[in-house]
Protein backbone atom coordinates (compact mmCIF):
# COMPACT_ATOMS: atom_id res chain seq x y z
CA UNK A 1 0.00 0.00 0.00
CA UNK A 2 2.77 2.46 1.00
CA UNK A 3 5.40 1.08 -1.14
CA UNK A 4 4.54 1.79 -4.76
CA UNK A 5 5.10 -0.82 -7.70
CA UNK A 6 8.01 1.26 -10.29
CA UNK A 7 8.10 -1.97 -12.91
CA UNK A 8 6.55 0.25 -15.23
CA UNK A 9 9.61 3.06 -14.71
CA UNK A 10 9.61 6.12 -12.71
CA UNK A 11 10.10 8.38 -16.20
CA UNK A 12 6.97 7.58 -17.37
CA UNK A 13 3.50 9.37 -16.59
CA UNK A 14 2.42 6.63 -13.80
CA UNK A 15 5.41 5.70 -12.52
CA UNK A 16 6.39 9.88 -12.05
CA UNK A 17 3.16 10.11 -10.57
CA UNK A 18 3.31 7.13 -8.01
CA UNK A 19 6.81 8.64 -7.10
CA UNK A 20 4.97 11.78 -6.35
CA UNK A 21 2.75 10.27 -4.30
CA UNK A 22 5.00 8.20 -2.46
CA UNK A 23 6.80 10.98 -1.68
CA UNK A 24 4.40 12.49 -0.23
CA UNK A 25 2.80 10.01 2.44
CA UNK A 26 6.88 10.11 3.23
CA UNK A 27 7.09 13.71 4.07
CA UNK A 28 3.13 13.42 5.74
CA UNK A 29 4.91 10.68 7.74
CA UNK A 30 7.59 13.01 8.59
CA UNK A 31 4.96 15.65 9.39
CA UNK A 32 3.38 13.25 11.90
CA UNK A 33 6.55 12.89 13.94
CA UNK A 34 6.94 16.98 13.77
CA UNK A 35 3.68 17.24 15.27
CA UNK A 36 4.52 15.03 17.93
CA UNK A 37 7.69 16.64 18.81
CA UNK A 38 5.33 20.12 19.19
CA UNK A 39 3.45 18.17 21.84
CA UNK A 40 6.94 17.61 23.49
CA UNK A 41 8.29 20.99 22.78
CA UNK A 42 5.03 22.89 24.56
CA UNK A 43 5.11 20.56 27.66
CA UNK A 44 8.39 21.64 27.97
CA UNK A 45 7.67 25.31 27.84
CA UNK A 46 4.72 24.95 29.81
CA UNK A 47 6.96 23.52 32.69
CA UNK A 48 9.39 26.08 32.20
CA UNK A 49 6.44 29.21 32.54
CA UNK A 50 3.48 28.62 33.37
CA UNK A 51 0.62 31.05 32.49
CA UNK A 52 -3.55 30.59 32.30
CA UNK A 53 -2.88 29.24 28.58
CA UNK A 54 -1.37 26.32 29.52
CA UNK A 55 -3.90 23.95 28.59
CA UNK A 56 -4.83 25.68 25.72
CA UNK A 57 -1.37 25.52 24.12
CA UNK A 58 -1.60 21.70 25.10
CA UNK A 59 -4.83 21.15 23.66
CA UNK A 60 -4.24 22.80 20.54
CA UNK A 61 -0.98 20.64 20.20
CA UNK A 62 -1.98 17.21 20.93
CA UNK A 63 -4.91 18.22 18.20
CA UNK A 64 -2.50 19.32 15.61
CA UNK A 65 -1.15 15.59 16.58
CA UNK A 66 -4.16 13.82 15.90
CA UNK A 67 -5.72 15.79 12.80
CA UNK A 68 -1.58 14.96 11.41
CA UNK A 69 -2.00 11.71 12.21
CA UNK A 70 -5.29 11.51 10.70
CA UNK A 71 -4.16 13.31 7.25
CA UNK A 72 -1.39 10.33 7.24
CA UNK A 73 -3.87 7.68 7.45
CA UNK A 74 -6.36 9.02 4.96
CA UNK A 75 -3.21 9.32 3.00
CA UNK A 76 -2.35 5.73 2.92
CA UNK A 77 -6.15 4.83 2.30
CA UNK A 78 -6.85 6.41 -1.07
CA UNK A 79 -4.22 7.98 -2.64
CA UNK B 1 -6.64 37.88 30.78
CA UNK B 2 -6.35 37.55 26.54
CA UNK B 3 -3.93 40.76 26.77
CA UNK B 4 -1.49 38.20 28.20
CA UNK B 5 -1.50 36.71 24.58
CA UNK B 6 -0.74 39.65 22.79
CA UNK B 7 1.36 41.92 25.43
CA UNK B 8 5.10 42.23 25.42
CA UNK B 9 5.26 44.43 28.86
CA UNK B 10 3.03 42.44 31.66
CA UNK B 11 2.91 44.12 34.93
CA UNK B 12 2.36 41.85 38.08
CA UNK B 13 0.44 39.53 35.85
CA UNK B 14 -2.23 37.20 37.25
CA UNK B 15 -1.46 33.57 37.09
CA UNK B 16 2.15 33.04 35.73
CA UNK B 17 4.85 30.74 37.93
CA UNK B 18 7.96 29.95 36.55
CA UNK B 19 9.72 26.88 37.09
CA UNK B 20 12.38 27.96 40.48
CA UNK B 21 9.99 29.98 41.45
CA UNK B 22 10.65 30.79 45.67
CA UNK B 23 7.59 30.92 47.71
CA UNK B 24 8.48 34.02 48.25
CA UNK B 25 9.02 35.63 45.04
CA UNK B 26 6.87 37.32 43.05
CA UNK B 27 6.69 38.15 39.29
CA UNK B 28 6.60 42.16 39.03
CA UNK B 29 7.38 41.91 35.30
CA UNK B 30 7.10 39.60 32.39
CA UNK B 31 8.59 40.78 29.06
CA UNK B 32 8.66 39.88 25.48
CA UNK B 33 9.91 40.97 22.20
CA UNK B 34 7.89 43.75 20.69
CA UNK B 35 4.70 42.26 18.74
CA UNK B 36 5.38 44.12 15.72
CA UNK B 37 8.62 41.82 15.29
CA UNK B 38 5.77 39.24 14.05
CA UNK B 39 4.39 40.89 11.36
CA UNK B 40 7.08 39.25 8.90
CA UNK B 41 5.51 35.61 9.93
CA UNK B 42 2.11 36.61 9.89
CA UNK B 43 2.08 38.56 7.11
CA UNK B 44 3.34 34.96 5.31
CA UNK B 45 0.79 32.90 7.38
CA UNK B 46 -1.69 35.38 5.60
CA UNK B 47 -0.19 34.88 1.73
CA UNK B 48 0.07 30.96 2.27
CA UNK B 49 -3.48 31.21 3.24
CA UNK B 50 -4.15 33.27 0.80
CA UNK B 51 -2.40 31.27 -2.15
CA UNK B 52 -3.88 27.99 -1.26
CA UNK B 53 -6.60 27.92 -3.87
CA UNK B 54 -4.05 29.20 -6.82
CA UNK B 55 -1.69 26.25 -5.57
CA UNK B 56 -4.53 23.60 -6.32
CA UNK B 57 -5.90 25.30 -9.33
CA UNK B 58 -2.37 24.71 -10.82
CA UNK B 59 -1.97 21.53 -9.39
CA UNK B 60 -5.25 20.21 -10.95
CA UNK B 61 -4.89 21.60 -14.29
CA UNK B 62 -3.32 19.34 -16.83
CA UNK B 63 -2.34 22.28 -18.63
CA UNK B 64 0.34 23.54 -16.41
CA UNK B 65 1.22 20.39 -15.09
CA UNK B 66 1.30 17.71 -17.99
CA UNK B 67 3.36 15.61 -17.24
CA UNK B 68 1.42 14.56 -14.48
CA UNK B 69 -1.77 13.17 -13.49
CA UNK B 70 -2.71 14.17 -9.97
CA UNK B 71 -5.78 12.57 -8.44
CA UNK B 72 -8.86 14.37 -7.09
CA UNK B 73 -7.61 12.70 -3.77
CA UNK B 74 -4.54 13.88 -4.27
CA UNK B 75 -5.55 17.47 -4.43
CA UNK B 76 -7.61 17.06 -1.57
CA UNK B 77 -5.21 15.19 0.83
CA UNK B 78 -2.62 18.32 -0.12
CA UNK B 79 -5.27 21.20 0.24
CA UNK B 80 -5.80 20.13 3.60
CA UNK B 81 -2.26 19.41 4.29
CA UNK B 82 -1.00 22.91 3.09
CA UNK B 83 -3.57 24.44 5.79
CA UNK B 84 -2.21 22.08 8.12
CA UNK B 85 1.30 23.39 7.31
CA UNK B 86 0.03 26.91 7.25
CA UNK B 87 -1.32 26.87 10.92
CA UNK B 88 1.79 24.79 12.36
CA UNK B 89 3.94 27.75 11.23
CA UNK B 90 2.24 30.15 12.26
CA UNK B 91 1.30 28.32 15.96
CA UNK B 92 5.32 27.55 16.13
CA UNK B 93 6.64 31.16 15.47
CA UNK B 94 3.75 32.13 18.14
CA UNK B 95 5.07 30.28 20.40
CA UNK B 96 8.38 30.90 19.97
CA UNK B 97 7.24 34.93 20.79
CA UNK B 98 5.45 33.75 23.66
CA UNK B 99 7.66 31.22 25.14
CA UNK B 100 10.99 33.49 24.81
CA UNK B 101 9.98 35.86 27.90
CA UNK B 102 12.38 38.02 30.11
CA UNK B 103 10.71 37.84 33.73
CA UNK B 104 11.42 40.43 36.51
CA UNK B 105 10.58 39.12 40.16
CA UNK B 106 11.52 40.81 43.87
CA UNK B 107 14.55 38.53 43.77
CA UNK B 108 15.92 38.21 40.33
CA UNK B 109 15.68 38.59 36.51
CA UNK B 110 15.05 35.01 34.05
CA UNK B 111 15.69 34.71 30.78
CA UNK B 112 13.95 31.74 28.87
CA UNK B 113 15.24 31.01 25.42
CA UNK B 114 13.83 28.71 22.92
CA UNK B 115 14.51 28.01 19.67
CA UNK B 116 12.82 26.06 17.21
CA UNK B 117 11.86 22.07 18.57
CA UNK B 118 14.98 21.74 20.16
CA UNK B 119 16.82 24.14 21.76
CA UNK B 120 16.17 25.58 25.37
CA UNK B 121 18.09 27.35 27.46
CA UNK B 122 17.61 29.43 30.87
CA UNK B 123 19.65 32.09 32.63
CA UNK B 124 19.14 33.72 35.96
CA UNK B 125 20.73 36.37 37.98
CA UNK B 126 19.83 37.83 41.61
CA UNK B 127 19.04 41.38 40.98
CA UNK B 128 21.46 42.86 43.40
CA UNK B 129 24.24 41.21 41.35
CA UNK B 130 22.78 43.68 38.20
CA UNK B 131 26.04 46.29 38.28
CA UNK B 132 25.08 48.56 34.81
CA UNK B 133 21.77 48.47 32.44
CA UNK B 134 21.73 50.19 29.02
CA UNK B 135 19.67 50.49 26.40
CA UNK B 136 19.59 51.07 22.55
CA UNK B 137 17.67 51.91 19.91
CA UNK B 138 18.80 51.19 16.46
CA UNK B 139 18.07 50.60 12.80
CA UNK B 140 15.02 52.16 11.07
CA UNK B 141 12.66 49.70 12.55
CA UNK B 142 13.81 50.48 15.97
CA UNK B 143 13.79 54.05 15.93
CA UNK B 144 10.23 54.17 13.88
CA UNK B 145 8.54 51.91 15.89
CA UNK B 146 10.92 52.49 19.33
CA UNK B 147 12.23 48.79 19.82
CA UNK B 148 15.82 48.28 20.78
CA UNK B 149 17.90 46.27 23.08
CA UNK B 150 18.44 46.47 26.80
CA UNK B 151 21.70 45.47 28.06
CA UNK B 152 22.27 43.83 31.54
CA UNK B 153 26.06 43.73 33.18
CA UNK B 154 25.78 41.44 35.96
CA UNK B 155 28.74 40.89 38.72
CA UNK B 156 28.78 37.25 38.34
CA UNK B 157 30.88 35.74 35.95
CA UNK B 158 30.90 38.80 34.11
CA UNK B 159 28.17 37.57 32.40
CA UNK B 160 25.47 39.92 30.41
CA UNK B 161 22.20 39.68 29.84
CA UNK B 162 20.22 41.03 26.75
CA UNK B 163 16.80 42.00 26.12
CA UNK B 164 16.02 41.63 22.68
CA UNK B 165 13.64 43.46 20.45
CA UNK B 166 11.93 45.08 23.50
CA UNK B 167 9.21 48.17 23.18
CA UNK B 168 10.23 51.28 24.56
CA UNK B 169 13.43 49.96 25.52
CA UNK B 170 14.01 53.38 27.79
CA UNK B 171 11.12 53.28 30.11
CA UNK B 172 12.12 49.38 30.55
CA UNK B 173 15.64 49.77 31.80
CA UNK B 174 14.30 52.55 33.96
CA UNK B 175 11.62 50.19 35.60
CA UNK B 176 14.64 47.64 36.08
CA UNK B 177 17.14 50.37 37.26
CA UNK B 178 13.87 50.98 39.93
CA UNK B 179 13.54 47.34 41.42
CA UNK B 180 17.34 46.59 41.51
CA UNK B 181 17.44 50.12 43.64
CA UNK B 182 14.90 48.63 45.62
CA UNK B 183 16.40 45.43 45.74
CA UNK B 184 20.17 46.43 46.52
CA UNK B 185 18.46 48.79 49.49
CA UNK B 186 16.31 46.07 50.81
CA UNK B 187 19.25 43.73 50.77
CA UNK B 188 21.60 46.12 52.61
CA UNK B 189 18.51 46.71 55.00
CA UNK B 190 17.62 49.48 57.52
CA UNK B 191 20.87 51.94 58.23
Amino acid sequence: MLLPNFASGIFTVSGLTLFVHFMFKILLAFYAVYAFLLIRQVSLMNTGYKTEFEKLFSFIAFAHFVFAAFLLVVALLII
Amino acid sequence: MIQQLYKSLLREPNGVFFDGEDNDEDVKYVLRRSFLVNIGWIALTIVLLLIQPFILLFLSNEKYLGVLKLTPAFSLVLGIFWFTITFAYFFQNFLNWYFNVYIITNKKIIDFDFKGLLYKNVSETPLVNIEDITSNVSGTFGLLFNIGNIYIQTAAEMREFEFESIANPSKVRDIISDIVTDAVAGNRGPE
